[in-house]
C-alpha cells in the first residue's frame, strides 16, 4: 500500500485502520498475527512446523505439543501438512504451543476426514 | 396464507413463481478468495469431500453455490480466508462496478465487508479502497472479514455516507446503501411475516443524498454502482431519477452473461422515471436463485 499512488489523496481523509495489523506487542516481544503468517508464510524458507490433523487439533484445544525440532526459541509458522498456513506458534524449550485464536475455530475445522483432499495434495 | 409484497405485483414477473421462491431459504453461495487461494485448489478440496458446487456465473470460476453446505463458518477454508459466503446478485454488484488494479476505489457503506473484499480480490490488492462505516461498532467485523480475507490495498474510514468529504475524487464508486432488504426475506417458517418498519419511509431521503454524493466524489469519466437488496421503486428507479435530475449523470447498461436480469422500471403507482432506468437491473428471487436485487451502472461524463 505505501507504493501506491493514491494514499497522498486518502492522506487528505480521517483513517481509523489502515491495512493489515502485521504485529501485536507481547511484553516486550513483538508477535506476528495469524493472518500475516497466513498472507507471507508460504514465502518463509525456515522457522516451519509442520502438522499432521491430529497434532493440530490437539494443539488448538490447548494442549503443548513436545517434538525434537532443530528450532531457536521464538516464534515459528504452523503449517498442516505441506501446503496450508495455518498461522503462528510459539517454540520455548522443546514445546510446541499454538498462538491461533481459539474463538476463530470449530472443532469441525481440524478433524481428519475433512482433510484428505488437503493431505493428499491436488 | 397471505401474498408477500402483494403491491408489486403489478411488476414482477411470474408472480407465483415469485411467492414460490419465498417459501425457501437462501441458498449458501461461496466466493473463493483469489488473494489467497486457487479456485481450482479450493473446489477440489471441498469436492474430496463430498460437497457439491455448482458455477453460478458463466466464466467465473470463484463463484459458486454450495447447496450441502449449511454453515460456512465451519470450515477449515473459511478461517484460512480461501472463502467467504456472500450472495451471488451480491457479488454481482462488484462484477459490474469491475474496478481495475491500481484504481482508486469509495466504498460507500462498506460494511460488514463483503464486496470490498471482493473488490480488493479483482483489483489484486494494488490500488487503493476508502471502506467507509458509519458505525464503529461494525468496524471490528469488518476488519477481521478483511484481515481473514487477506485485503491489504484498503483503508477504513467513518464519515456519514452523505457528507463523506469531496477533498479527493475517486476512479470507482460503490453505494451499496442501507435499505429495508426486501430482498433477503424469506418465509422459512409457516409463521414468519415480512414486517414493514416506520424507518422504511425515511430511507429514500438519506439513499438519494448518499448518491449524490458518491457522484460528487467520482471523477469525470469513472463509474459508480447504485446497489440495494430491496424491490421497492421509492428505493430504487426514484432515487437514481433523482441524481440524473440533479446532475448530469448517464446510466449505462449492465451485461451479465446466463444471468436473468430484469430492466429497470419505467413507472409505478403513477411516477415516472427517467428512460435510462431501463438500462438499471433487478434480480429476483425466482429468476437467479439469490437475494432479490437493484442495481445501477452510473457514468460521470468527461
Amino acid at each position: 500500500m505505501r507504493k501506491s499512488p493514491h494514499l497522498r489523496e486518502a492522506g487528505k481523509l480521517k483513517i481509523d485502520y489502515a491495512g493489515i495489523k502485521a504485529f501485536h506487542k507481547v511484553g516486550k516481544y513483538l508477535k506476528p498475527t495469524t493472518r500475516l503468517i497466513q498472507c507471507f508464510g508460504e514465502e518463509a524458507s525456515k522457522g516451519i512446523v509442520e502438522l499432521c490433523a491430529e497434532e493440530f487439533a490437539s494443539l488448538v484445544s490447548g494442549n503443548e505439543l513436545k517434538k525434537d525440532l532443530p528450532l531457536e526459541d521464538g516464534y515459528v509458522i504452523l503449517r498442516l501438512g505441506q501446503d496450508v498456513v495455518l498461522g503462528a506458534g510459539l517454540w520455548t524449550k522443546g514445546r510446541l504451543i499454538s498462538q491461533i485464536p481459539r474463538r476463530e475455530l470449530r472443532e469441525a475445522m481440524f478433524r481428519e476426514d475433512l482433510w484428505a483432499g488437503g493431505r493428499n495434495g491436488n | 396464507m397471505t401474498t408477500l409484497f402483494e403491491c408489486y405485483k403489478e411488476f414482477v414477473p411470474d408472480f407465483a413463481e415469485f411467492q414460490e421462491s419465498l417459501q425457501d431459504p437462501i441458498p449458501t453461495h461461496l466466493r473463493i478468495n483469489t488473494l489467497k487461494a486457487n479456485p481450482g485448489k479450493v473446489q477440489n478440496r471441498l469436492q474430496a469431500r463430498g460437497f457439491r458446487l455448482i458455477p453460478s456465473y458463466r466464466g467465473d470460476t470463484t463463484l459458486v453455490l454450495a447447496p450441502d453446505i449449511a454453515t460456512p463458518g465451519n470450515l477449515l477454508e473459511y478461517f484460512l480466508g480461501y472463502i467467504h459466503p456472500q450472495a451471488l446478485t451480491s457479488c454481482l454488484a462488484v462484477l459490474v462496478l469491475n474496478p481495475e488494479p491500481e484504481a482508486y476505489v469509495l466504498d460507500m457503506c462498506a460494511a460488514p465487508g463483503g464486496k470490498t473484499s471482493h473488490m480488493a480480490q479483482l483489483m489484486d490488492n494494488t490500488g487503493l479502497i476508502v471502506a467507509n462505516e458509519l458505525y464503529p461498532s461494525r468496524h471490528v467485523a469488518m476488519g477481521h472479514t478483511l484481515s481473514r480475507l487477506g485485503v491489504a490495498n484498503c483503508v477504513i474510514t467513518s464519515y456519514q455516507a452523505q457528507q463523506f468529504p469531496l477533498r479527493t475524487k475517486f476512479d470507482y464508486v460503490l453505494a451499496d446503501v442501507p435499505c429495508s432488504g426486501e430482498g433477503t426475506f424469506r418465509r422459512v417458517h409457516s409463521r414468519t411475516e415480512y414486517r414493514e418498519t416506520k424507518e422504511k419511509a425515511l430511507l429514500p431521503q438519506l439513499q438519494k443524498k448518499i448518491l449524490v454524493r458518491g457522484y460528487q466524489a467520482l471523477k469525470k469519466g469513472g463509474f459508480l454502482v447504485y446497489s440495494t437488496c430491496t424491490y421497492n421503486p421509492d428505493e430504487n428507479e426514484e432515487v437514481v431519477t433523482h441524481l440524473i435530475k440533479e446532475t448530469n449523470a448517464e446510466i449505462w447498461p449492465i451485461n451479465l452473461e446466463s444471468i436473468a436480469i430484469d430492466s429497470g422500471l419505467e413507472q409505478w403507482r403513477g411516477r415516472r422515471y427517467d428512460r435510462m432506468l431501463k438500462r438499471a437491473a433487478r434480480f429476483y428471487p425466482h429468476r437467479v436463485n439469490s437475494v432479490g436485487f437493484f442495481m445501477a451502472r452510473i457514468r460521470k461524463p468527461e
